[in-house]
Parts: structure tokens; sequence; C-alpha cells
């Protein structure tokens, strides 16, 4: 992106205020996705130590 | 033609657009992060390519690249290039990456060692249902997927949480925001269905595929879409580095 004039200056997008998305579905989100990550971890270090089965 | 013989295309697709997207970006801005993610990328469309063939005919060296790309390897070098955005260089991720890169050609090694059964191998069957089969019990190659595996899920979707919990705790570029939450769920999505295939059910995979290419590119794309605008410099708002 060039600059168009000399007292123009990069303003990164914000999130808004009192957003309901960000404010309580992301935090949710985040819970979730590293819950299942972690499970999933768990899951495959279960197997390299022989307490899961391979199939 | 079913579903298991067009979802693999689809992933391919999907995944070398998305390839030549992130390789095109190394060239321009020579940062080694687009270049692991390159080649994770390849890795995965090498694999899908791979399942795609084998859902109609036998090749030796489709199964070698389906299961090395497939199943092994792309989830580790996707998550070293996470990696690499997150800590740049320092001594640790260099060793990490010599062990990444010794890792992987050892794998490689072994997998061209096992000797495969052809024999057993059934056109229309989804490859992922029947790869059992087909190596020998106990071949020294699976062993090693789980550890990549582990490696991939911290790197990659550990990453991309991490990286999208970053912007939302700043409240900046929310884009970025949702483009690693996207990421990250397309890393689970195929981790998921990985270890669906590990405990005897496989025919998830092709679908955890094509979800991991669709969200990870969306993702991607959202991540780097542009997240700033040009406002006169007298208004008091500081501006947050990318």
């Amino acid at each position: 992106m060039s600059d168009r004039g000399p007292n123009l200056r990069r303003k990164p997008h914000k999130i808004t205020d009192d957003s309901t998305f960000y404010d309580r579905l992301i935090p949710i989100l985040f819970v979730v996705l590293i819950v299942i990550t972690v499970a999933l971890i768990a899951f495959a270090l279960g197997v390299v130590t022989g307490v899961i089965p391979w199939a | 033609m079913s579903l298991n013989n067009v979802l693999p295309f689809l992933s391919t697709f999907v995944m070398f657009i998305f390839t030549a997207s992130v390789l095109q970006r190394y060239v321009v801005r020579r940062r080694s992060a687009f270049l692991f993610w390159g080649i994770g990328l390849a890795l995965f469309g090498l694999g899908s390519f791979a399942e795609a063939y084998l859902a109609l005919a036998w090749s030796s060296l489709m199964f070698y690249l389906w299961y090395l790309g497939g199943a092994v390897l792309n989830a580790a070098w996707l998550g070293h290039g996470t990696v690499k955005l997150l800590f740049g260089r320092r001594r640790w991720t260099d060793v990490l990456t010599v062990i990444l890169v010794a890792g992987s050609l050892a794998a490689t090694a072994l997998m061209l060692a096992t000797p495969l059964d052809p024999t057993r191998f059934q056109p229309g069957v989804a490859i992922s249902e029947q790869y059992r089969e087909i190596m020998p019990p106990g071949a020294p190659v699976r062993m090693t997927t789980p550890f990549f595996n582990i490696y991939g899920l911290l790197t990659l979707a550990g990453g991309a949480i991490y990286s999208a919990y970053l912007f939302w705790r700043k409240r900046v570029l929310p884009n970025r925001v949702i483009g690693n939450i996207l990421i990250a769920v397309g890393a689970l999505s195929i981790g998921f269905a990985s270890s669906l295939t590990r405990l005897g059910i496989g025919q998830y995979l092709y679908l955890g595929e094509l979800l991991a290419a669709v969200l990870m590119y969306a993702g991607f794309r959202a991540a780097a879409a542009p997240n700033a605008e040009r406002v006169p410099a007298s208004e008091s708002a500081p501006a947050a580095g990318d």
C-alpha cells in the first residue's frame, strides 16, 4: 500500500467495544479449541505410550 | 464416482492454490515461516493427490506419498512455520529445524524400507480404511507418526490459538483473530479425523482433509487481508505495529 499524501498515517482496525461476538463468543471458542487440542495431544501421547492400542 | 473419489481431488485443488499463495509470499518477503508453511502445504497437497489416485488404482509411490505427506510430515512442517513466525530465528528454533529435517529424512528412509503388500489393495475403497492391511504390522514408520503429529498439533493449532488470543487481548486486527481461529479449527479438523483413522474409523479422513484445506486457506486469506486504513495524520489514535 503506497502513501497517497504526506499527511496520511496507517490506523489499524480495532475490535469494537461492547461486541457480543468478540467479548463472549470468542473467549468460549478459545476454551473449546484449547480443550480439543489438549485432548488430541493426549490421544497421541496415549498411542505413543501404548495406553491406546493401535487399530 | 463416489464422494470418496471426489473429496481428495477437491482437497488437492485447494491445497495447491494455498501452497502457491504461501510460496509466492516467501519469494517476495523471504521469511522462513512462509517456506516451512509452503513445504507443509505441498506435503498436504501431495498426500491428498496420492489419496485421490489410490481411490482408483494402486501405486507404491503414491502410497509412500500418501503416508509420508498426508499422515506423517505435513502437520509438523506447518506447525514449524508457525514457530518461526512467532519466535523468529533463535538458537532453539534452529535446533528444532535440524530435528525436524533429520526426523523427516529418517521417516522417509523408514517408509521406503517398509515392504508393502499390494495384493491386499482394493480399488474403490478409501486408502485410509485399508492401509493397515497393506503395511506390515508394527511397521517402524508408523511409530514416528504420533511424534510428528504431537509437534504439529501443539505448534500449528496451539500457535494459531495463541496468535488469535494475542490480537484479541489487544483488541486490534479482528481479521487476524478470525483468521487464526479458522486456521486452528482447520488444523483440529484434520487432527480429529486422523485420530479416528488410527482407531480404525477411516471414512471421515477425506472430509477432515477438505475441511482443513478450506478452513486454513480461508484463515490465511482473512489474516492476510488489509488491516489498516489511511487516515489523516491529525487523528489522535496511536498506530499499533504489525
